[in-house]
């Protein structure tokens, strides 16, 4: 797990990292706002939880990590050390994929200590909490993979992300729900939102927590595969 | 016997540039210097040696194995990149563990130290390489390529940037690793530098290979080359008339300040250059080498590869 060490470290020792902060800070100022407000319907964790901080802001924090997981390697010529190693591609872009989820669930804790007080606050129950974190995490893992494939593809992986964190995924996919099948976000949401009783209509997921999970890790693999395989293919510097 | 690294008929296009053209050698142990000026395609032969690039055409061996392809040809290598970068936050014995760990070494502290011993960097092994001189940089660049005992040590441009003190120190290193056994193979462009640590040669012009050898071969094939010298003077038909009879030049021309002479024996032009304004009265003000660049030096042996493949 060297590789995932060594990225590890480099992501958190980047001051820039920090500003990622700032959109989960969002998070903790609604789940403040509503505790204030003394909100108490069932929407407010799913739409906290499952709009804004599955939809918007774990993937925001795992572009950016993710790109940079490679991209900061590329650029610095370090990539060359990991290159010429005596492990396989797939591994190193594998154990990428991991550091730049891990690093995500580091930069999100705050948030996730704050879904769990607004879950206790609206008395959710244990389970929905637990769903809530699950969900997130492997939003975080699936993007993560997806990013790091990304930042491997596209030369301007980070503008592409964005658009397509906010066209696909903030857009369509959340208004048009035959596109749901086909949204990493909308599979998170069925884990974190599926169990929760009393929401209204447009805020129930579509899919299941079982076909959520399954689609999450099914993308995951074949992402790191892909990235995988691109590593091998290309030329390094 | 397998050779330790070989390129064969290996080349390497950028869109239309020839970066590697069909370059066949192999390395065995011992220093081999890869001279070229800038640009002439010596880390792009490094990084094909390395697997980090694909050729187009023809095929690397490291052991017989292709190293883009094989863990245990990668194993064998030891790499010193020409870029400056490190993971960030790290002293220089955590880089070299982490490195020592990326090539399945089975006991990376010791191994580490070991090879932080070697480049004299023990004392300073739990220090920050953020800050580290180039040179105590370069040399943890080098411990890590060292870490895991390499049949095959490939370095780009290690000399670059580095103050003099810091250039013998690592020149001497090299031999010393060259001495143990180690095929080494580094890339210069300074021929006085690969004079100094190789004891064989390969000159890369434009992608190709158009020279190798000893380097004594070379510098000799270099002294043979004719010199171009720009006599600046008055009375310069007169002096042309007189330096055209003299052994070793070639042509002579005149020039709009003077005369350009072309000679095999450049020692010989000066010692007769001032008896012959004496006798011509003319008045000289400048002898200048035109060519003794090293462009001037691998366009020479460009020509003549051309001319020995005609």
């Amino acid at each position: 797990m060297t590789v995932t060490r060594l990225t590890v470290r480099a992501l958190l020792l980047r001051r820039r990292s920090l500003a990622l902060l700032l959109p989960v800070s969002s998070v903790l100022f609604f789940v403040g706002l509503s505790i204030v407000r003394g909100d108490v319907v069932p929407d407010i964790q799913a739409i906290i939880v499952g709009r804004l901080l599955v939809t918007t802001v774990t993937p925001l924090v795992a572009l950016v990590l993710a790109v940079t997981a490679i991209g900061d390697e590329r650029e610095s010529g370090t990539i060359v050390y990991l290159a010429t190693a005596r492990i396989s591609r797939l591994r190193i872009a594998a154990e990428k994929t991991l550091a730049a989820a891990i690093c995500t669930a580091i930069l999100l804790s705050p948030a996730l200590i704050a879904i769990v007080i607004l879950g206790i606050h609206l008395g959710v129950g244990t389970d929905n909490i637990l769903r809530g974190i699950a969900g997130t995490l492997l939003v975080a893992t699936v993007y993560a993979a997806v990013f790091v494939m990304v930042g491997l593809l596209v030369r301007r992986a980070l503008v592409a992300g964005i658009l397509y964190i906010l066209v696909w995924e903030g857009a369509i996919a959340t208004i048009a729900p035959s596109a749901e099948r086909f949204s990493m976000t909308a599979w998170g949401r069925a884990i974190t939102d599926s169990g929760i009783y009393g929401l209204t209509p447009d805020l129930v997921p579509t899919l299941g927590a079982t076909t959520g999970v399954i689609a999450l890790v099914v993308a995951t693999g074949l992402a790191v595969v892909l990235a995988g395989w691109r590593l091998g293919r290309m030329d390094l510097p | 016997m397998t050779p330790l690294l070989e390129f064969d008929r290996v080349s390497k296009w950028f869109r239309d540039t020839v970066a590697v053209g069909d370059v066949s050698f192999a390395i065995e142990p011992g220093v081999t210097g890869l001279l070229g000026h800038n640009g002439a395609g010596k880390s792009t032969a490094i990084r094909l040696a390395t697997g980090l690039a694909r050729p187009d055409e023809g095929a690397i061996r490291v052991l017989g194995l292709d190293p883009r392809r094989s863990g245990t040809a990668r194993a064998a290598i030891g790499l010193v990149p020409d870029g400056d970068g490190l993971w960030p936050g790290l002293t220089a014995l955590g880089l070299v563990v982490s490195c020592a760990r990326l090539r399945g070494v089975s006991n990376p502290q010791e191994a580490a130290r070991r090879a932080l011993t070697t480049v004299d960097l023990l004392d300073v092994a739990d220090r920050n390489v953020k800050g580290f001189s180039q040179g105590m940089r370069q040399r943890v660049k080098i411990a890590q390529a060292l870490v895991h005992d390499p049949q095959v040590l490939i370095l780009d441009e290690p000399l670059n940037g580095l103050d003099p003190q810091q250039r013998e120190t690592t020149i001497a290193l090299l031999r010393e690793l060259g001495n143990q056994g180690i095929a080494t193979l580094f890339s210069s462009h300074v021929l006085t530098e690969v004079e100094r640590v190789a004891d064989r040669v390969l000159v890369l012009v434009n992608g190709r290979l158009v020279a190798e050898g000893s380097p004594q071969g070379l510098r000799e094939l270099m002294d043979e080359r004719p010199r171009r010298v720009q006599v600046v003077t008055t009375n310069a038909r007169a002096v042309a008339a007189g330096l055209a009879g003299l052994p070793g030049v070639e042509s002579v021309e005149l020039s709009d300040d003077g005369v350009l002479v072309e000679t095999r024996d450049p020692t010989a032009l000066a010692r007769a250059l001032p008896e012959l304004a004496v006798a011509t009265h003319a008045q000289l003000r400048s002898i200048e080498p035109t060519d003794e660049d090293l462009e001037s030096v691998y366009g020479y042996l460009t020509q003549r590869a051309r001319e020995t493949r005609r």
